[in-house]
């Protein structure tokens, strides 16, 4: 009866079985860490888009908005928030297969990956990258209505809501807009609608509070930017993003 | 470093597999024997199957030699080869692995008394045969960890580094288990103190 030991090595040597070599390991071990370091990197964008777009609710307005619980609903970016928990889920099973992870504690690793993607996730929304990363994705078709479902709700002309691009300024009591469907808007502003000189610029993103009187003209007594804290510009600049800011 | 003799001898011998295949023959031998007492207690496969699972352990084992993390026993290491091969085998077939303590040899069921009783006046013969019962109705993670630690008696350093679960975790596991097996026993009718 043949031995397993003889068995084993007859394969070896029949099939010509070599042992991998070594730069295979470490390659796999760098595909590793680099596949730990991307999620963290997708996560922090995403998170770093939810903060912009929290930053950015609507809670200037909430007040006056009828139906508020479900408008905060509706409004949350639900997308962005699976990216970050997929991306923390993927990057947490990563760093699981890397060589000395079974050290650690699993809540520590937990509390490891969540911290590093929200972290890097505030530093991107200070020097505003959620917002670029936002303007940038915007100009994929869909990405509003389905990524960013804020732009729906602001799409409400029957319960006086309407936002868009302002196209032509043509006084400081009527305005030309676009909104997100490409429709055009005739506005005018009602009598004693406190309206800033800064908002009253052509390209510049509104919301807008009133009522439709047709199909094209939109009576507003309220209009506040679409943004309405937005990073300092300076630090994007300074990055230089200007080219993809959406305003 | 592996500071223990075997330990040092194990990594002196995948250096020496590394030039001379031949060598690779003294680490098949000196855990051959083990590694399919493990492989049995992990799966409840013929023997032929058990026998063809170690050879495919070896073999994956030495196509892998050069991944041996010398800050880590060998054992350790190869118990983890055969443990993921045995469970990706599992996968493959879509077969559940039901481990049977086939074997409760004088050691293992001196380990476990030793942990689980403090009571030394029973029939040897009766209660090894109803441990023997209470083992194969363990759930798989519990009977994961119990193997390793009463029937192949490795450390928790081990532990962790073969299932891949840190240390903490295999503590949980194993008070678990314990916990496990004692109210099984008592299901079954085993009177001793545990």
């Amino acid at each position: 009866m043949i031995s397993l030991k003889n068995k084993v090595l007859d394969t070896i040597e029949e099939k010509e079985i070599e042992p991998k070599p070594e730069w295979k390991f470490t390659v796999h071990s760098w595909l590793l860490w680099a596949s730990v370091g991307l999620s963290i990197l997708f996560g922090a964008l995403a998170f770093s888009i939810i903060i912009f777009f929290s930053v950015n609710g609507d809670w200037d307005v909430l007040a006056r908005i009828p139906n508020r619980v479900s408008f905060i609903f509706f409004t949350l970016p639900y997308a962005w928030l699976i990216a970050t928990i997929v991306a923390l889920v993927f990057t947490e099973h990563q760093y699981r297969q890397t060589r000395d992870a079974y050290r650690h504690r699993y809540s520590l690793t937990i509390f490891g990956v969540f911290l590093a993607t929200t972290a890097l996730g505030f530093i991107f929304y200070y020097v505003g990258i959620g917002q670029m990363l936002d303007a940038q994705l915007e100009r994929l078709p869909g990405y509003e209505q389905v990524i960013n479902p804020r732009v729906g709700m602001w799409n409400m002309v029957q319960e006086g809501r309407l936002a868009g691009k302002i196209i032509e300024v043509l006084d400081e009591k009527e305005i030309v807009m676009m909104d997100s469907q490409r429709n055009i808007w005739l506005v005018t502003f009602e009598e004693g609608t406190e309206v800033p000189e800064t908002l009253l610029t052509s390209g510049k993103r509104v919301r807008l509070l009133g009522r439709s009187l047709t199909k094209e003209e939109f009576k507003a007594k309220r209009i506040l930017p679409w943004i309405a804290h937005e990073p300092d510009r300076l630090r994007i600049e300074r990055l230089k993003f200007v080219p993809g800011m959406k305003e | 470093m592996n500071k223990h003799p075997e330990g040092r001898k194990d990594h002196e011998l995948v250096k020496a597999t590394l030039k001379h295949k031949e060598a690779y023959g003294l680490l098949i031998e000196r855990y051959e024997a083990p590694l399919l007492r493990y492989i049995r207690r992990l799966t409840n496969v013929s023997d032929e199957d058990a026998d063809d699972l170690l050879q495919e352990v070896f073999i994956k084992a030495y196509q892998n030699i050069r991944d041996v993390d010398e800050c880590q026993s060998f054992s350790a290491w190869i118990y983890r080869i055969a443990r993921n091969h045995v469970i990706s085998n599992y996968r493959k077939r879509n077969v559940r692995p039901e481990g049977h303590a086939s074997e409760i040899d004088d050691n293992v069921f001196d380990a476990l008394l030793a942990d689980f009783s403090e009571d030394k006046s029973f029939d040897r013969e009766v209660l090894r045969s109803q441990l023997f019962e209470v083992f194969g109705k363990l759930d798989r993670k519990y009977l994961d960890v119990l193997i390793l630690k009463y029937f192949q008696e490795k450390s928790y350093e081990e532990m962790a580094y073969i299932t891949q679960k840190p240390a903490g975790t295999i503590a949980t596991l194993l008070n678990r288990a314990k916990k496990q097996f004692r109210e099984r026993a008592k299901k079954a009718g085993i009177h001793f103190e545990l």
